[in-house]
């Protein structure tokens, strides 16, 4: 079963853009949701940006890839205890108009301004971790990759970066191979909820994890060198590329359309036209 | 890296065009070995030829295939004597780069030699590499889709294709830059019925073109129809050389090289054994036909014999009831796995599933053994719900042994090893010792107790992970592929403790294999699966005959089975003993000849 990150290997308008105009959609997209005061007051709405910015990543996700927010509810539930860390630390730690005090404890000043500061912060975090999951799910690595060593990266770094991102799911499968050899064997140490005993499991499943991983590693090696992997540098003969990675004009389009959505942003900030709702 | 030119000036086109591939005398030894793997073997691949080479595990064979494709000694080093001339050139004056631009090499595990994303990538990659130019490139690429019939592969993603389509490919990229040579390592070892036979069609195209090919093979049978010659290792040297017929007629050479002669050639020298004579020298079902078709006397067809009875529990209890489970895989995929199935599973049973990847066996196997929830349905372990009850509880019911035993061995020695699983269930450190004794030696691992469980040969490998889960005694036991990776006599080794298992300790056995003959001759009862649902379900004899009902499976029955239905005969031989047994009293020792 494919994992929520891996390539989805679909024919989608944001599939065929460069990974590089990806790259750039995704960093213009996070630094807006830094850049925007939040919550942020439109009329008498009052809209908590990181969250809602959030949110359309995972529409896109299942609007694009029609992968829908529910089928990687593991994602969630990794992700509910980070963002309520996040929003606890916040609460206790940042000045504001509080809403409770509990009397004769430390920290007892629970902060308005520190639970929305730091759902926000929370959420800026989902943000980058469901961006990331739509560029990997969007882009072949390959194709990554080849954009990787035209911007001057040397070929067998962009190359094994790309393939990093191939052998991740097989190591992944392996893993969960492991785990159920264990309940096999009596052993729920990679499935406890205790952290204690989930890590002794990893301990345990590192032999035959890391073992598997070296062996299928050394044979990819010795496959590739096969093919001529190290070819062009042993020989001076040059390397060949037969996929034409450039950009395009809607590249240039889509690259232009999100640096001036940054820019706007930034400019709206600056001059205070858009302002942080008051508590 | 430096350039050296010298490396890579193209084989002298002087040399002996005939023998494009030498080797003198060539000795092997790995570091830190005692005995060579290679001892002073020498042969002459002739260009057009296929050769195979066939040995037991161990024998040396996928080393020789390594020195062949320059892997030794410029990738793998070792204690390396003797001469490899490639078109005349040495071995030590090529790099591995450079002999690759001449050897192409398939290596068995298709997961490991498919390192692109997309097919169309994998294909091209080794052009990319020697510096093809583009439109040369896309040239071939469009002629090697055609040439494999992959043109439907080309926008796949290579880890979502099926065994055989990966290995297909894997053939294809080896040879899309047209090698001299083309070695096969095992090409078929680890494919399901479908799958080898997607590679063997490869291979079969590449004939057709007149390449030379190299193929080495644990067992005989995949090479004797297409082989030009034979060579068969023992211990690191070559023990028998010759056309595949006259391999096969050295039946004593065979077996005591640990190999096992195809069945058919076998049947015919038994017979001739015991006065029949037959004409020619059949070595495959297709031409024993005619030749088995005259000299049987057709007054005697059928002899009808009853089935084997399915077995039945002694208590009138089951070990494992399925009832009408569905398997659906979770979004966003949703593929339906198992559609609806329902079966008993009596105790003290050997059975068999069997069926083409992505039939469902495995994952049926997963939810008998608790792993998966089916979506709907009910699986019951010695009259238990195997999904309400706890990890420890279920591993004492019902025992999983997975392919790879690599991935369910975790401690640093065997002993230990099948302690670990008792000590989870609460055995005493005393008791848990009593029984992995009692294991290790039923599995003949006793004396190797103390070593490293991987640096135990891949059969010992394989045995100490049933040994571990064995020890746990529990009810049932579900084996997936126990005998991938080994050659006849581990394999036959493998399945007579299964055997032992079930008559001596009661265990219910279940194992999921792609071989049909070890089915026919060890397993009581024969599932065979089919997109989730199960086609054929009964005695191997029965599902046997049902050859055009198993054909839609690509299971193909043994040889000699396939040969009896070929010839009308009801109920069919399984093994050759049988076939000997039923075929003799149907042909007069005067037969003609």
């Amino acid at each position: 079963m494919k994992a929520i990150y891996q390539y989805s290997g679909i024919s989608t308008p944001i599939h065929k853009l460069d990974p590089r105009t990806k790259l750039v959609m995704t960093l213009c997209y996070l630094l807006v949701s830094f850049i925007l005061p939040s919550p942020l007051r439109v009329g008498p709405a009052v809209i908590p940006v990181p969250f809602v910015m959030a949110m359309l990543i995972v529409l896109a996700i299942w609007a694009v890839l029609r992968v829908r927010p529910w089928d990687y509810m593991m994602l969630w539930v990794y992700l509910i205890p980070i963002v309520g860390g996040i929003t606890f630390a916040h609460v206790f730690f940042l000045d504001g108009p509080p809403f409770a005090r509990i009397p004769g404890i430390p920290f007892h000043h629970l902060s308005i301004r520190g639970f929305f500061f730091g759902l926000d912060i929370g959420f800026r975090i989902v943000a980058m971790g469901f961006a990331f999951v739509l560029f990997s799910m969007t882009t072949d690595p390959f194709h990554w990759g080849l954009a990787m060593f035209k911007a001057g990266v040397p070929y067998k770094g962009a190359f094994m970066f790309a393939f990093g991102m191939r052998f991740y799911p097989l190591l992944q499968e392996e893993y969960f191979v492991i785990r159920d050899a264990l309940k096999a064997r009596g052993s729920d140490l990679l499935t406890s909820m205790n952290p204690v005993k989930l890590m002794n499991g990893v301990a345990v499943s590192a032999i035959p994890l890391g073992l598997g991983a070296l062996r299928r590693s050394q044979n990819i090696a010795l496959a590739m060198e096969l093919r001529g992997f190290s070819f062009p540098e042993e020989t001076g003969v040059p390397r060949v590329l037969y996929r034409d990675v450039r950009m395009r004009r809607v590249d240039w389009i889509v690259v232009g359309a999100f640096v001036l959505m940054l820019l706007v942003s930034l400019v709206l900030r600056l001059t205070g036209t858009i302002q942080q709702a008051k508590f | 890296m430096s350039q050296n030119s010298a490396s890579f000036s193209p084989p002298s086109k002087t040399a002996s065009s005939a023998r494009p591939l030498v080797l003198e005398d060539v000795s092997f030894l790995y570091p830190k070995s005692e005995a060579p793997v290679l001892d002073h073997v020498s042969i002459e691949v002739r260009r057009g030829e296929f050769l195979g080479i066939v040995g037991p595990t161990g024998s040396g064979k996928s080393t020789l295939l390594s020195v062949m494709a320059g892997i030794i000694p410029h990738y793998i080093h070792g204690a390396m004597t003797g001469e490899v001339l490639l078109q005349g050139v040495s071995t030590h004056q090529l790099s591995l780069a450079g002999f690759a631009v001449h050897v192409s090499m398939v290596l068995q595990d298709p997961e490991s030699q498919l390192f692109n994303l997309l097919v169309r990538d994998e294909l091209v990659w080794g052009l990319e590499n020697r510096g093809v130019e583009r439109e040369r490139q896309t040239q071939q690429l469009r002629d090697v889709l055609k040439f494999f019939r992959i043109e439907k592969l080309e926008e796949r993603i290579t880890y979502d294709l099926s065994g055989g389509e990966k290995q297909r490919v894997a053939i294809a990229a080896a040879y899309i830059s047209r090698p001299e040579i083309l070695l096969l390592d095992n090409p078929t070892s680890q494919l399901d019925p479908r799958g080898a036979a997607l590679a063997i069609e490869s291979i079969r195209r590449v004939l057709e073109n007149h390449q030379t090919v190299v193929m080495v093979e644990d067992k005989i049978d995949e090479l004797v129809e297409h082989a030009d010659r034979l060579l068969v290792m023992d211990k690191g040297r070559i023990v028998l050389e010759g056309t595949p017929l006259e391999i096969c007629r050295s039946l004593p050479e065979l077996e005591a090289a640990g190999l096992y002669a195809p069945q058919v050639p076998e049947l015919v020298a038994r017979l001739r054994t015991g006065g029949r004579t037959i004409s020619g020298e059949p070595l495959t079902v297709e031409e024993a036909v005619p030749l088995f078709k005259p000299v049987m006397r057709k007054e005697r067809l059928p002899r009808l014999r009853a089935s084997d009875p399915a077995p039945r529990p002694a208590d009138g209890q089951s070990a494992i009831e399925v009832k009408s489970v569905l398997f659906t895989y979770p979004p966003p995929h949703e593929t339906p796995a198992i559609r609806g199935v329902s079966f008993e599973v009596p105790r003290a049973s050997l059975l068999a599933i069997v069926g083409q990847n992505g039939s469902g066996k495995t994952t049926l196997a997963r939810c008998m053994s608790g792993y998966l929830k089916p979506t709907s349905g009910q699986i019951h372990v010695s009259g238990r719900d195997v999904h309400q009850i706890t990890v420890r509880e279920r591993a004492k019911l019902i025992g999983y042994v997975f392919q790879n035993p690599e991935t369910q061995l975790f401690k640093n020695s065997a002993l230990e090893d099948v302690v670990y699983g008792l000590r989870n269930l609460g055995a005493r450190k005393d008791e848990a010792d009593e029984r992995a004794r009692t294991s290790l030696t039923l599995l003949n691992l006793w004396d190797k107790r103390d070593v490293h469980p991987f640096r135990l040969s891949y059969g010992d490998k394989q045995r100490l992970a049933i040994a571990t889960i064995a020890a746990l005694e529990p009810s049932a036991l579900i084996i997936d592929e126990p005998t991938t990776g080994q050659d006849h006599r581990q394999a036959h080794q493998t399945m007579r403790l299964l055997e032992k298992l079930r008559s001596e300790l009661g265990v219910t056995v279940i194992v999921i294999t792609h071989a049909m003959p070890l089915a026919a001759e060890y397993c009581d009862r024969i599932v065979v699966m089919c997109e989730g649902e199960i086609l054929l379900d009964g005695p191997p004899r029965d599902v046997f005959a049902e050859e055009k009902t198993l054909a839609k499976t690509f299971v193909e029955p043994p040889p000699v089975t396939r040969l009896a239905i070929q010839l009308g005969l009801n109920p069919v031989p399984l093994t050759v003993a049988e076939a000997v047994d039923q075929f003799a009293p149907l042909m007069s020792r005067e037969a003609a000849s």
